[in-house]
């Protein structure tokens, strides 16, 4: 049996990882192209892990942007975490970008 | 000349590094000295840190508030080429090493075969076995940090054995002149690493290293013998297959002892023990060898793969890594102020207990004085936040001015205090691994934190092993007395406490602003708990440690009624 699809890794964050950045017009581009880009309603091939590799180019050129910012995580001592959540996610991308670009079919959703 | 002076935990460096850090612009550079193989008092930058506080430094600098800000691959080749006398032919090899450091401290991740990555993090208990690779390259670290407890971890024997093969032969090359080459220093870098990630798995509560009562099969293969057959076989020399053999083997047998059904992994970035374990039924836990990267920034804070947090490298924490993969590692805030880390090399010396602490030698040179100076080990803890104020203090002085600064707290909440007075009601000694169960504390940071809370206050006694104090059973006894004036009384004894409740009675009143949101949360509730205080919550916390004779108490209440009556107002 054929199986359509299959989801092989899920990550959520808490985080806005939006954040960092000051500039409105860069924050919606980004945001048009991250959710839109690879909404669960676009076929397997518009998902495509080349075009996430795109996504990767462009995100990094904003992480340069992003600056630092408290989280919403605290530490067990209850400090609060800061970070730069754009590069915490651009960094985490591009791992899973490492690790499933050469999966053949393999393709993104973002929710 | 680095003047060693004194050995220290990387916590006990965070407030003169912090200051330093506050004094040049919130960046340094990483640099790291191999005595024997590179050219004299040739350091090798590995970067920039800059610093990301937004105002407290010591936190910045303990919770990993940084980026890492790699050269370009031109760059970084120079560098290195210009440490090694003679243009090293296994640079490459070298350059890789320290990517796989970088993916030992957990700034990079492995990148795992896709398949078997699908299948993290294990939902039932698997038992993973690692090879040398795993071990020196960073993947098992990974495994520690997010696949356990689900995952059992096992170190064949021979792991260990290659590891202390690599160490000898670099402490050969060490000792004999004229053998200082890149080869010896990946030697170096890949031994000591190798060992710094055994003793650290080892001493990780949260991590279950398995050793069955079954030696390692083949074992005996390298053991010493006098038997012509043997060294004819050349059985004495450890080969790279029948090193592979013997780690698959272990997996092998493992797979045979352990109960049906209950998955054994083979950990491993060589692709010949992956095919040979596959081809025998066993399967590879696979990732790919790391690669030397470059122009990067590397983020202290990064995302936990398999939940929705987020976890940090401490800066410290790189530093005593590196400083133990290449001998000494620094962070050089100018061309005369620096913090440098020694694990070999020059008049240090090794004993077991360091390893124990984490302890290297540091030095503190600064530019006022051209003199190295320590930090000296903290002799009062203190809670976060009271250095606050302290960012400007010369590092000459790291202790600073005595300050005031009621906004520092221990984040120790009444619960927490309730099940502390617990556990030492029935526990002489503090055992950190029982403390943090009944606590519910799964970090070290969390024991530590109630540890300093303890010490602070005069709750532990002096001596070898830690315990409770006389004032600590007194503020027990006067507890199940349900005596709160007295406990409280005791538990003041802990300064920082003393200073918030000390500004709540000149206050009356304290509001969430006029303090740290811990302090307001913590140090309010156990106000709250022995009566000094009561949280309102339109007004804040309000003094409430008198605690008038009854008559007095009706007095002073018909006094406040007969002020509100006709007015229309209530009391709270």
């Amino acid at each position: 049996m054929l199986n359509l699809q299959e989801q092989v890794y899920q990550w959520e964050t808490v985080e806005d990882i939006w954040a960092g950045l000051k500039d409105a017009r860069l924050t919606g581009a980004l945001r048009e192209q991250l959710f839109n880009g690879f909404s669960p309603d676009k076929s397997p091939n518009e998902r495509s892990f080349e075009k996430f590799d795109m996504l990767l180019q462009t995100l990094k050129k904003a992480a340069v942007e992003s600056s630092w910012t408290d989280c919403v995580q605290v530490d067990e001592a209850e400090n609060v975490f800061r970070a730069n959540n754009l590069l915490v996610l651009l960094g985490h991308f591009e791992w899973v970008y490492s690790i499933f670009a050469t999966l053949p079919g393999a393709s993104v959703v973002v929710r | 000349m680095i003047g060693i002076k004194r050995l220290a935990r990387p916590g006990d460096l965070v407030k003169g590094v912090a200051e330093l850090f506050a004094r040049h612009g919130s960046v340094a550079t990483l640099e790291v000295f191999e005595d024997v193989c590179f050219s004299a008092d040739t350091w090798v930058s590995l970067g920039a840190i800059r610093l990301q506080p937004e105002e407290n430094f010591e936190q910045a600098v303990s919770l990993g508030f940084y980026v890492w800000e790699e050269p370009d691959q031109p760059t970084a080749e120079a560098e290195w080429n210009k440490a090694f006398a003679k243009q090293p032919s296994s640079l490459g090899r070298v350059l890789d090493a320290v990517e796989s450091t970088k993916h030992r401290l957990g700034l990079l991740s492995p990148l795992w075969d896709a398949q078997r990555f699908s299948e993290f993090p294990f939902s039932r208990p698997v038992t993973i076995v690692s090879d040398t690779t795993g071990v020196q390259q960073g993947a098992l670290d990974f495994v520690a940090r997010f696949l356990t407890p689900a995952a059992r971890l096992k170190i064949p024997a021979i792991v260990q054995m290659e590891i202390l093969n690599r160490a000898d032969n670099y402490f050969k090359a060490r000792r004999r002149p004229g053998q200082r080459s890149a080869a010896t220093a990946l030697d170096h870098i890949l031994s000591q690493g190798g060992q710094r990630t055994l003793l650290r798995l080892e001493h990780d509560r949260n991590v279950e290293v398995e050793r069955g009562h079954l030696v390692d099969p083949l074992r005996g293969i390298v053991a010493p013998s006098s038997d012509p057959e043997d060294k004819n076989l050349g059985l004495q020399d450890i080969q790279r297959s029948f090193a592979d053999r013997l780690i698959f083997e272990t997996a092998r047998q493992h797979r045979f002892d352990a109960n049906h059904g209950h998955p054994t992994y083979l950990l491993t970035s060589d692709q010949g023990l992956a095919r040979m374990s596959m081809a025998e039924g066993l399967p590879a836990l696979f990732f790919q060898s790391p690669k030397a990267g470059f122009a990067r920034t590397l983020s202290g804070v990064r995302a936990r793969p398999f939940d929705r947090g987020l976890f940090s490298i401490p800066l410290l924490s790189v530093l005593w890594e590196f400083a133990v993969c290449f001998g000494m590692a620094r962070l050089r805030f100018s061309e005369s102020e620096c913090v440098t880390v020694c694990a070999l090399g020059g008049e240090t010396s090794w004993q077991p207990f360091h390893c124990q602490d984490d302890l290297l030698w540091v030095s503190i040179q600064t530019d006022s004085t051209g003199n190295s100076v320590v930090a000296p080990l903290p002799l009062d803890p203190e809670p976060a936040g009271l250095s606050e104020n302290r960012a400007s203090t010369p590092i000459s002085d790291p202790r600073g001015p005595a300050t005031k600064n009621t906004q520092g707290s221990y984040a120790i909440d009444p619960i927490k205090f309730v099940k502390i007075l617990e556990y030492f009601r029935s526990n002489e000694h503090l055992h950190e691994e029982a403390l943090g169960t009944s606590l519910g504390l799964q970090s070290r940071g969390g024991i530590d934190e109630v540890k300093r809370f303890l010490k602070s206050g005069g709750f532990l006694a002096d001596g070898l092993k830690l315990s409770r104090s006389q004032l600590l059973v007194d503020l027990i006894e006067a507890a199940d007395r349900l005596n709160l004036e007295l406990a409280a009384t005791h538990l003041r004894k802990c300064p920082s406490f003393n200073d918030f409740v000390g500004d709540l009675e000149r206050r009356r009143v304290l509001r969430p602003e006029d303090v740290t949101l811990r302090a307001y949360r913590c140090y309010g509730g156990l106000a709250e708990l022995f009566g000094l205080g009561l949280r309102i919550q339109e007004s804040g916390l309000i003094w409430a440690g008198r605690n008038p004779l009854p008559s007095d108490f009706a007095k002073a209440a018909l006094r406040v009624y007969r002020v509100l009556s006709g007015t229309g107002k209530t009391l709270f």
